[in-house]
């Protein structure tokens, strides 16, 4: 019951946050609020645990609910005066006022729609299930997240040993701390540390990442094709099969990939539509997505220097109006200036990959390239097991036409995808482990993270392409 | 035309999902290593893989019932009746290769999906009356023999010095909470070469020795009795 209410207030908050966020102006589809809210109360009550922590406050069950209390009644009386002054200014405007759009239900659904929607039910199922149905046994599960988890919540904060000493042993001393920070306050509120209870974040974040994938096709397609591809991506095996990486494990790829997502598909819209309301909460998904894996970081800064290009190169923007993505960039690292002040305090027990990234080291990596793109071509075209036919799909359709997926509308979902397979392969280049031991290993994981933005550019494409 | 349509998709659906069905008893009891060195994420066959595609014939058998189902259930009235073929819904305008990509996805779509809901009933069906730290006893196997000892032996405010490569360190470590764990900087020192200075400012009560080659071999000791 605890976990039920915790849970609950998770998306509570990130509901509560992103109708703030959106503002008066701004319209929010119901089911665009429903897939980003999780995440969004998820990030923003680690976030808030983390301050709290970093001032030294111990994060017991009362101070965990009073964080929750304190926002989550500010956003309650902050949507009451805003709905107020929206009455006002509609009633003014003598327009009437505006609906929340949902998928439009207005007439029966097909049997194809009713086979997509049972799929998806379907693969939700399996996955919390398989999740409910055992503790944490997923190697990163226990040993990073978990134990992070188990620090935080019984001892209360993050200027202990466990985090600071560099003679105890502590697997990714520096890794952020947005997923054992969520599973703390899971912990907390449902009045201890059981596994199964915190393993229901990862789901929920599947739950989420499938509506948001779901939300953005709903919105430029018909709903037939919306629920087909939706269930698509829902049963792709990596998800829902996968022991150590899917959405049942516990890892934190999945949490990332829909960050990376939410934060790119908010990107997307700003150039379609340039509403400020997008920016908002693209300010948000940045900051999550650096505090939920060391991999956020580049991730951010890829999507960001896309968006400049695709801005820029594709929807003929002058340099000078993309001033608010920069400034959206740094207001989203500046929210983590007391995240950095702390990591820069842990010790340095791993490699510091950024340091390791210079000319000679790249160039004396070279001899591994052959070895890494074989891998790669191996990835996305040899696992169906995993990824069913998304590399493919995506090279048949880059195939047909090259210049349309450099230049398309949609072609900044495709770009990140790329940028971070480059970026990915530098970091292979330089790393100083026996690449044949890490790199098939941790393949799947790091293509996860900007899987989704595939899927869409991919729905994207072959729906122009058959509406042209 | 429609109706031959779908009459040669019936035909289709049914010699597949017969096939399937005698291949899935044809290969029930067979050697997956094969199979195990060709989808695992190292290269090479582990057990836990190994024991999950055990379950492939019973896999290969469902779907193929499954098509022999789907095919009599939605293919076969459709061949019987105009009306009925005309309200399946066609994806019109998809050209011939995007059919065939909508296809492959659909199949390894209803593959994963079989696999993952099969191997979770084989799961729970195994797992039934386990309490978790069964589970989690029976996850490490051999391995629980150290989570065993050294939560038999030792205080829970205990300070160990662990001196292993393995990765099973960081296992213990989750595991054995709220004992801590240190590790001296010169990971390649021997503990007798430790000094006593550093031993003592952790207030390091046990020395947990781990072998770093097959088969695990261990060594807990108190501090002050084993130097």
């Amino acid at each position: 019951m605890g976990v039920l209410l915790a849970l609950a207030l998770v998306q509570a908050v990130g509901c509560l946050t992103l109708r703030a966020l959106a503002g008066q102006s701004s319209r929010l589809r119901s089911l665009e609020l429903w897939s980003l809210s999780f995440g969004a109360g998820c990030g923003i009550l680690s976030l808030g645990l983390f301050y709290l922590a970093y001032g030294g406050i111990a994060l017991n069950p009362t101070n965990n609910l009073l964080l929750v209390a304190g926002p989550l009644g500010g956003l309650v009386v902050l949507r009451i005066v805003l709905a107020r002054r929206t009455q006002t200014l509609w009633t003014s405007n003598s327009d009437g006022p505006p609906t929340i759009a949902t998928l439009p239900l207005s007439h029966p659904l097909s049997a194809l729609e009713w086979t997509s929607l049972s799929v998806v039910g379907l693969c939700i199922v399996i996955v919390f299930t398989d999740a409910l149905s055992q503790p944490l046994l997923a190697f990163d599960a226990r040993a990073i997240w978990g134990f992070k988890a188990k620090v935080l919540y019984f001892e209360q904060g993050i200027y202990n040993e466990a985090f600071l000493d560099s003679d105890r042993l502590h697997a990714k001393t520096r890794y952020p701390q947005l997923i054992p920070l969520a599973e703390a306050f899971i912990a907390s509120a449902s009045g201890g540390f059981h596994e199964p209870a915190i393993k229901l974040l990862f789901p929920c974040f599947y739950v989420s990442l499938i509506l948001l994938v779901g939300s953005e096709l709903s919105r430029a397609f018909d709903r037939c094709y919306a629920l087909l591809s939706m269930s698509l991506f829902a049963s792709l095996p990596v998800f829902t099969i996968y022991a150590n990486g899917g959405a049942a494990s516990g890892y934190a790829d999945l949490p990332l990939a829909y960050y990376v997502t939410a934060l790119s598909t908010r990107l997307f819209r700003w150039l379609e539509e340039g509403t400020s309301c997008n920016l908002r909460q693209a300010l948000l998904f940045a900051g999550l997505t650096v505090f939920t894996k060391t991999e956020g970081l580049a991730l951010v800064l890829i999507v960001f220097l896309a968006t400049a290009l695709a801005g820029w190169l594709v929807y003929g923007r002058s340099v000078w109006s993309l001033w608010p993505l920069l400034a959206t960039g740094l207001g989203g690292l500046i929210c983590l200036a007391p995240w950095f002040l702390y990591q820069a305090r842990l010790p340095v027990v791993d490699e510091d990959f950024v340091k390791l990234l210079k000319p000679e080291n790249l160039a004396g990596g070279l001899d591994r390239l052959p070895y890494i793109l074989r891998s790669l071509v191996k990835e996305f075209f040899l696992k169906p097991h995993l990824w069913s036919l998304l590399g493919l799909s995506a090279t048949v359709l880059i195939w047909r036409s090259p210049k349309n997926a450099i230049r398309s509308r949609f072609s900044v979902l495709l770009w990140i995808p790329i940028l971070y397979v480059v970026v990915l392969c530098a970091i292979f280049l330089v790393i100083p482990w026996k690449l044949e031991e890490l790199f098939p290993v941790a393949l799947t994981r790091l293509m996860m993270h900007t899987s989704p933005l595939v899927f869409l550019w991919i729905c994207f494409e072959l729906e122009s392409a058959r509406s042209s | 035309m429609v109706r031959a349509n779908f009459a040669l998709m019936l035909g289709g659906a049914c010699v597949c999902g017969g096939m399937l069905i005698a291949a899935g008893f044809a290969l029930s009891g067979s050697d997956f290593s094969w199979l195990a060195v060709l989808v695992g994420q190292a290269g090479s066959p582990n057990p836990q893989l190994l024991d999950k595609l055990r379950l492939v014939p019973t896999l290969i058998v469902v779907t193929g019932v499954q098509l022999l189902l789907g095919g009599a259930v939605l293919l076969f009235p459709c061949c019987r009746s105009v009306a009925l073929a005309d309200r399946v819904p066609q994806l019109a305008g998809l050209q011939f290769r995007a059919r065939l990509l909508l296809g492959g996805w659909t199949a390894i779509a209803v593959l994963s999906m079989n696999f993952g809901a099969i191997t979770l009933v084989n799961r729970l069906q195994r797992n039934w009356g386990l309490s978790p730290s069964e589970l989690i006893a029976a996850d490490f196997g051999d391995d629980y023999r150290v989570v065993r000892a050294v939560r038999e032996t030792t205080p829970e405010t205990a300070a160990l010095l662990i001196k292993t490569q393995r990765p099973l360190q960081f296992l213990l470590n989750y595991e054995l909470y709220p004992r801590k764990f240190y590790f001296y900087p010169e990971r390649h020192l021997p503990i007798s070469s430790i000094p006593e200075a550093w031993m003592d400012q952790h207030r390091i009560g046990w020395i947990l020795e781990i072998s770093d080659t097959e088969p695990l071999q261990f060594q807990l000791a108190p501090r002050k009795a084993s130097f």
